[in-house]
């Protein structure tokens, strides 16, 4: 005899299996895009000739289909979408009339309708992901033979793809529970996918802009940035914008002085920690994945929950759910708020655009009135909302708690964040409770503008360090906020003795105020035990796992299952632990390097560098050297170096290395430069301006070597470094003759290439002056290799191409184009010119103009000469 | 047995209905009757377990039935609004059901789609409305249900497929103790079909009796007089409804009342007859309408 509950339990599998059918159609069209984009590459890979020779386990990630026939991105977005999709087939039974008569009087409950359709939805969506990439999985299997590693990638590969889909099944899913159509339930899908990336650029917004004295240390970094970093948590792109995820984790992590309680600290410490470099399946790669699996989680459970909820009258409807209604108006209510935060910038103090720059900022400082006018503004793109949604005005009153709960979490976290009595900025510790202190040295010579701070490695518990820390924390982090002026940012670490760390950064803005604390440091003792720390102490590297390998993957998904852009942070004889070269002030580094190539993406071997070899005699060297500077002699120096020393930027700047890798240029903090630009003490401003060398842009360390750096300058000559001038006689000198020439120039290079190699087009980057000049000019000689850059809108010198000698373009300038070259008419002014000029990686753009000096054995190198210097051309 | 428990339902600030109590047998058919708008099909889909009852309980088989599968297998409800995914048929359909329904019979399903002469092949939403009722007549009797709901059922029939229609649901409800519910504002359609009445007025259930009772509830008289007479005449007599055509008078009044009929007799009209209320009858008098002067609405 059949007991009921039988009966009921037969109805519930055939409506899971009438469910999945339903789902299947969508499921396969995932899986066919999938399995092209995936078996199809893969098959065709391992079946070529090239690579049965050439098989190597190291060559299995490229076969999981990094480069099929659609970018990455699409695919994700395609399964998020197919998530989506199959959630509304299954799902829309509840967003008709007649079909929730039908459902909702059969016999099987709301429950079971619901948990069958979400396996079924699961279920599809799983299948469509593992038939293709476990295909893929047998096809490396049956190639190469099992590895963990093949494991790791299948299992990475997989799980971004189904928890993709997965997502936007949840989010579909749930906003299928409260919503009466398919539009309320799309309007809700979007809501609610859009709602991380509004609530994450906020959080990430707020902090940057809304708080007194917060660093600000990409200032540049617009709203519009941070919702793209926002954009790195939704669902659409949370497996593609993993770096970007981990930029503002660290962000965050960073910002960690800005919660008061020990968990907060606890969390952004933990983000740290589980967002480690380059290790596939651990912790930071698969972060968002697990995230977005409790999520998907959560969204579902609540979905379980919603639908038992779920009045049947409401379908066919529009607004009539109060949870629509509050999603709805919730991530209106957020997004108008982030635009807020973006038209009111850092309320408390002053706005960053260009408006207020012009002093025309009417909301200047005043707070109240801000706040008063964003909530105004609230309420009414709220109310409006509600308006629509709710269709009645007497429904959308009836969200007022909604509202009022919006605007209390608002004030709360503005309150939190932007309040100085909550003390969480410039509470400053007794003297009697600091344990160590750790401050912004700035590292002289070190590209003066950029600015070491070693807190993190070294800390002095040193009383008069202690006294002098916190005499500038109290006035630094109370001085006022001047509304246009350029700022920099000071960094202040305590470690209390009840074990509490404090770290806070603040922007200042008084000129006068900085240089204070800078002349302060300098002249402390924390300061030469930090130049110590770093340049004379036994380096003690942090292990990192990636480069010990000796190897840099940048395969599997997307590019992104290994990722290594590892830069090491500050540690205990980091500077004698870099690999140092050696640049005359002629701009020529080394012929190796000077008519080598290009700088993106070429490798240098070990022998072409001039690496000097034997750091710890030459830290020596600078230390002594350095620590006899002056002030001003260390930062303003007015004299041209007689010699450069700096690391390489990139991935490999350790002494024992293997290779180095030019890659992405470094910005040099112009900001800090340019408030000494305008030093009301009037520093030499024209002088200081050779301070920060084009090297600079390099991103690496940088050390210039004074004709008064005896002892460094000995040991480079005995290492036989020429630290002189170029020996040859000066042939001849060209020189721009405006200060608008340069542009002139530029534009004409473009032609010059453009006519010689008709088959590309060169156009002028945005970078051009700033890069270009330095490092193609800089070059010298020959243009034999015209390194290709975004960034300089260059195109690459190919093998097939022609080549253009710089000679001829000076010369062709010189005579046509209406002569925006000038030649100097006698070898006495050539002379003269030549004495005025500062080599070009120590040039700044001022009103200066550009010199090319071409010397008796053809060597060329580009000058600057600085607009106090002008008048020597006559 | 179909129990309802002071039952309310709301939508919003709206009431439905309220407060409404009544019973439904075994083997018996109950005519919901009511005014568009009353709130019958609002009762039927709380009955259902579509809707949950704001106030008081359905039960069914002395269970509660929003969201008990025990008992919404032996349930089956056809709406006015009927649904037929797209491409569906009859055969479909009926798959569709007996996977959700353990008794569904497709024994009875081809019996019926024979009495109906539908093709069980064809897509439904090809069919006219009638065919369409037809078809979800007949998913619904497969499916064996104990407890059957029918909202506006015989709207769109023709009168051959009522009668047959009735028919079935009478054999059915007699074979296998079911109780029915179905609701209509077209009397004449339920008046041979139902053994009780409910009717649903502002909101509550203002009549719920036995169909045979109703005649005992109401009297109707035709009087022929020799002679044209005016409403005056009857000021002495407590009626329902009274229709004046010169010399021959309707007269309905409550009841049976011996006392009034003497009344009647004392008038001297030439005859007297007795007719019995038909079930439209009884509902316009129940529902006590406003009276229009229509004549004057285009005027």
């Amino acid at each position: 005899m059949t007991s009921p509950r039988y009966l009921n339990d037969k109805a519930d599998s055939k409506d899971l299996v009438r469910s999945f059918v339903k789902a299947i159609p969508y499921a396969v069209i995932a899986l066919v895009v999938l399995s092209i984009q995936h078996i199809v590459e893969v098959v065709q890979l391992v079946t070529s000739p090239e690579f049965r020779m050439n098989k190597a386990s190291s060559q299995i990630i490229s076969y999981f289909g990094n480069g099929g026939f659609l970018y990455p991105e699409l695919i994700l977005y395609g399964m998020v979408l197919c998530g989506i999709i199959i959630s509304i087939v299954l799902f829309r039974f509840m967003l008709s009339k007649k079909s929730v008569n039908v459902y909702f009087s059969m016999g099987i409950t709301r429950t079971r309708l619901y948990i069958n359709r979400v396996i079924a939805g699961v279920l599809a969506l799983m299948l469509a992901v593992l038939i293709p990439i476990g295909t893929v999985l047998i096809i490396n299997l049956a190639s190469f033979g099992a590895s963990g590693h093949l494991f790791e990638v299948f299992f990475y590969e997989f799980s971004v793809l189904f928890v993709s889909g997965l997502a936007g099944f949840a989010i579909a899913t749930v906003a299928s529970t409260f919503s009466g159509s398919l539009v309320e339930t799309a309007l809700n899908t979007a809501a609610i996918s859009a709602l991380p990336t509004i609530i994450s650029a906020i959080a990430l917004h707020l902090p940057e802009y809304a708080l007194k004295g917060y660093v600000g240390t990409y200032r540049s970094e617009s709203y519009a940035v941070n919702l793209i970093r926002g954009r790195a948590f939704s669902p659409w792109r949370f497996a593609v914008d993993l770096d970007i995820a981990k930029a503002a984790l660290s962000d965050v992590a960073d910002k960690r002085s800005l919660f008061l309680s020990s968990p907060y600290n606890d969390m952004a410490d933990l983000l740290e920690k589980t967002v480690p470099e380059s290790k596939l399946l651990d912790a930071g790669l698969m972060l968002p994945i697990f995230v977005w699996v409790i999520i998907s989680a959560v969204l579902l459970a609540l979905g379980y929950v919603l639908i038992n909820k779920r009045k049947a009258e409401h379908a066919n409807s529009f607004g009539r759910f109060y949870i629509s209604a509050a999603v709805l108006g919730t991530t209106a209510f957020a997004g108008a708020a982030t635009l807020l935060l973006m038209i009111f910038g850092d309320i408390s103090t002053s706005l960053t655009s260009s408006f207020t720059d012009s002093g025309l900022n009417p909301l200047f400082g005043k707070t109240g009135l801000c706040l008063v006018l964003s909530i105004i503004a609230l309420f009414i793109v709220f109310f409006v909302v509600e308006l629509i949604v709710r269709r009645k005005l007497k429904s959308a009153v009836r969200m007022w708690p909604v509202f009022a709960g919006l605007v209390l979490v608002s004030l709360v976290v503005f309150g939190y964040f932007a309040s100085e009595k909550f003390g969480t900025f410039n509470k400053v510790p007794a003297a009697s409770d600091v344990k160590e202190i750790a401050l912004d040295v700035y590292d002289p010579n070190n590209n003066f503008p950029t600015h070491i701070f070693s807190g993190e490695a070294y800390m002095s518990s040193d009383e008069k360090d202690i006294a002098f820390a916190l005499d500038q924390f109290k006035k630094i982090s109370t001085s006022k906020k001047v509304d246009g002026k350029d700022q920099t940012t000071v960094t202040f670490k305590f470690v209390l003795k009840n074990g509490k760390e404090t770290l806070r950064s603040f922007t200042v803005y008084d000129s006068a105020l900085f240089e204070e604390y800078a002349r302060g440091v300098f002249a402390t003792d924390y300061y030469k035990s930090n130049m110590k720390f770093l340049m004379l102490n036994e380096p003690k590297r942090p292990q990192d796992e990636n480069w010990e390998d000796g190897m840099h993957y940048d395969d599997g998904f997307g590019g992104r299952v290994y990722t290594s852009d590892s830069i090491a942070n500050y540690y205990e004889g980091m500077l004698r632990d870099q690999r140092w070269m050696v640049a005359s002030p002629d701009g020529i580094v080394d012929n190796a390097i000077t008519s080598g190539g290009g700088f993106d993406g070429d490798y240098y071997t070990e022998n072409e560098l001039p690496v000097f070899d034997d750091n710890e005699a030459l830290m020596k060297a600078l230390y002594n050297d350095l620590t006899k500077l002056s002030f001003e002699e260390a930062y303003m120096n007015p004299k041209c170096p007689v010699a450069i020393l700096f690391t390489n930027c990139g991935e490999a700047n350790y002494a024992d290395d293997k290779y180095i890798v030019f890659n992405e240029h470094g910005y040099n903090q112009m900001m800090l430069y340019d408030l000494y630009l305008t030093n009301e003490k009037g520093v030499n401003q024209t002088e200081s301006k050779k301070r920060a060398g084009e090297i600079g842009y390099w991103g690496g360390n940088c050390f210039y070597v004074y004709d008064n750096m005896t002892e460094t300058l000995e040991l480079l000559r005995a290492h036989g470094f020429d630290v002189n001038t170029h020996a040859a006689k000066i042939k001849e000198v060209y020189y721009t003759d405006s200060k608008l020439a340069p542009d002139k120039v530029m534009d004409l290079l473009c032609l010059e290439l453009s006519k010689t190699n008709k088959d590309f087009y060169y156009w002028r980057g945005s970078r051009l002056e700033g890069n270009l000049v330095s490092e193609v000019f800089n070059q010298g000689i020959m243009l034999n290799s015209l390194a290709y850059s975004d960034y300089f809108g260059f195109k690459y010198q190919g093998e097939n191409e022609k080549t253009i000698t710089m000679l001829d373009i000076i010369t062709s300038f010189y005579n046509d184009y209406n002569h925006p070259l000038k030649k100097a008419d006698t070898a006495e002014k050539a002379q003269q010119i030549s004495d005025k000029s500062v080599p070009f990686f120590c040039s700044y753009r001022d009103d200066g103009r550009y010199a090319f000096i071409i010397y008796e054995d053809n060597v060329i190198t580009c000058r600057y000469i600085p607009s106090a210097n002008v008048s020597v051309l006559g | 047995m179909i129990e309802f428990q002071n039952v309310t339902k709301k939508f919003g600030d709206f009431t439905a209905v309220e407060n409404i109590s009544f019973n439904v047998e075994p083997c018996s058919i109950y005519g919901l009757i009511g005014y568009n708008g009353a709130g019958k099909t609002t009762l039927l889909k709380t009955a259902a377990g579509i809707y949950v009852a704001d106030g008081g309980d359905v039960l069914m088989g002395g269970q509660y039935v929003y969201d008990n599968d025990d008992i919404r297998k032996d349930l089956f409800y056809i709406p006015d609004d009927l649904y037929f995914p797209m491409n569906s048929s009859l055969k479909s359909m009926a798959n569709f059901y007996a996977d959700y329904y353990p008794n569904f019979s497709f024994k009875t399903f081809d019996n019926l789609i024979e009495v109906y002469g539908l093709d069980k092949k064809a897509k439904i939403r090809g069919f006219s409305k009638g065919m369409q009722r037809q078809s979800e007549i007949i998913l619904g009797l497969a499916t064996k249900p104990k407890y059957l709901l029918l909202d506006e059922t015989f709207d769109g029939l023709d009168p051959q497929k009522k009668e047959v229609t009735k028919k079935l649901f009478m054999e059915y409800i007699a074979e296998n103790e079911a109780s029915l519910i179905i609701s209509s504002h077209n009397l004449s359609e339920l008046s041979n079909l139902c053994d009780h009445v409910g009717l649903i007025n502002g909101k509550h259930l203002t009549m719920d009796c036995c169909v045979d009772d109703i005649s005992q509830n109401y009297s109707k008289l035709r009087l022929i007089f020799d002679h044209d007479v005016t409403e005056e005449l009857f000021k002495e007599i407590n009626y329902k409804s009274l229709e004046i055509d010169g010399k021959i008078v309707m007269i309905i009044f409550e009841g049976n009342s011996k006392e009034e009929k003497e009344k009647l007799n004392a008038l001297l009209p030439v005859a007297i007859d007795e007719y019995q209320l038909t079930m439209e009858e009884v509902f316009l008098n129940e529902m006590e309408d406003k009276k229009y002067d229509v004549t004057k609405i285009f005027e």
